[in-house]
């Protein structure tokens, strides 16, 4: 009985191996620049993880409404406008309200993420700028 | 036997658990220099009387820092026109006022060079009136121009 209790949750600790949607790996953070001319910042250099998957998973990028870090005073008028290309297929979506992306094939992907627009109020102040854009995967 | 169950389903849900966190974040950095810059730049007008000229008609610009205390915003002192009827040049040095209305709000009279300290980060409008800009011998028929130079100056 123990022996065949001990089978049927090795199957099910495999199961649960086997449901996990995405590893991560090669991150590589994003350039911001500042164009203090028309009040925004974005990026000149995307950020990039390859995303691996080995099951048919939903790849989830968040919205961002908030800088990580950023000089005391300014604050962004509203939420981050991205883009990004995902296996070489630009991300459909809003770009203000994150992407949901179905990843039907298992495999290994590359995503580039760009911050398009990040309106600031009432002026770009100088200093470091930082963005974090979360993404995670669930399983279909 | 119970033992062995509570255990092992433990670990299956931990295992679960695990399969389910998987996130990354990605992250951009980058830095913004300090800058000072002028837009919205516009002429004044002059009128004059028999020995002197004077704005009736203010001249502008807007002044936009984004750090505060790095830059003095200076005002040149204006000795001579930069354009007038041959025979007249300015006697001295012209009288301004400069008015500041915004981040750093401030004004000054004087005829000597004038400097503000832009203590705080923002947008500036600056107004610049001439009082007066005396004329030798007298004020002769014709056209008169004087600029006034703002200078964004690192602290």
């Amino acid at each position: 009985m123990a022996y065949k209790l001990l089978v049927i949750v090795v199957l099910l600790i495999a199961s649960a191996a086997q449901t996990s949607a995405c590893t991560f790996s090669s991150n590589n953070n994003g350039l911001l620049k500042a164009n203090p001319a028309f009040g925004f910042v974005y990026s000149n250099n995307p950020a990039s993880v390859i995303i691996t998957t080995v099951v048919s998973s939903t790849l989830i990028v968040d919205p961002v409404s908030s800088f990580a870090d950023a000089p005391s005073g300014v604050a962004l008028t509203q939420p981050i406008l991205f883009s990004g290309v995902l296996g070489g297929f630009p991300l459909e979506g809003s770009p203000s309200a994150g992407y949901t992306v179905v990843i039907e094939e298992p495999g290994n992907y590359i995503l580039n993420l760009s911050v398009d627009r990040a309106w600031i109020s009432p002026t770009i102040i100088a200093g470091n700028y930082t963005v974090q854009s979360n993404i995670h995967c669930n399983p279909n | 036997m119970n033992k062995l169950l509570t255990i092992l389903t433990v670990i299956a849900s931990l295992s679960l658990a695990s399969a389910t966190l998987k996130a990354e974040t990605l992250t951009f950095t980058g830095t913004a220099p300090a800058s000072c810059t002028f837009s919205g730049t516009s002429p004044g007008t002059l009128s004059n009387t028999s020995s002197a000229v004077f704005s009736t008609g203010q001249a502008g610009t807007t002044v936009t820092n984004n750090s505060a205390a790095a830059y003095t915003l200076d005002v040149a002192a204006v000795s001579s026109f930069s354009s007038a009827p041959s025979g007249a040049t300015m006697s001295g040095a012209a009288s301004i006022t400069t008015t500041l209305v915004g981040a750093n709000a401030a004004t000054d009279t004087s005829a000597a060079a004038q400097q503000f300290s832009l203590t705080t980060a923002g947008v500036d409008t600056v107004a610049i009136d001439i009082n007066s800009a005396t004329v030798t011998p007298t004020v002769l028929a014709g056209a008169y121009a004087i600029e006034v130079v703002l200078t964004c100056s690192s602290v």
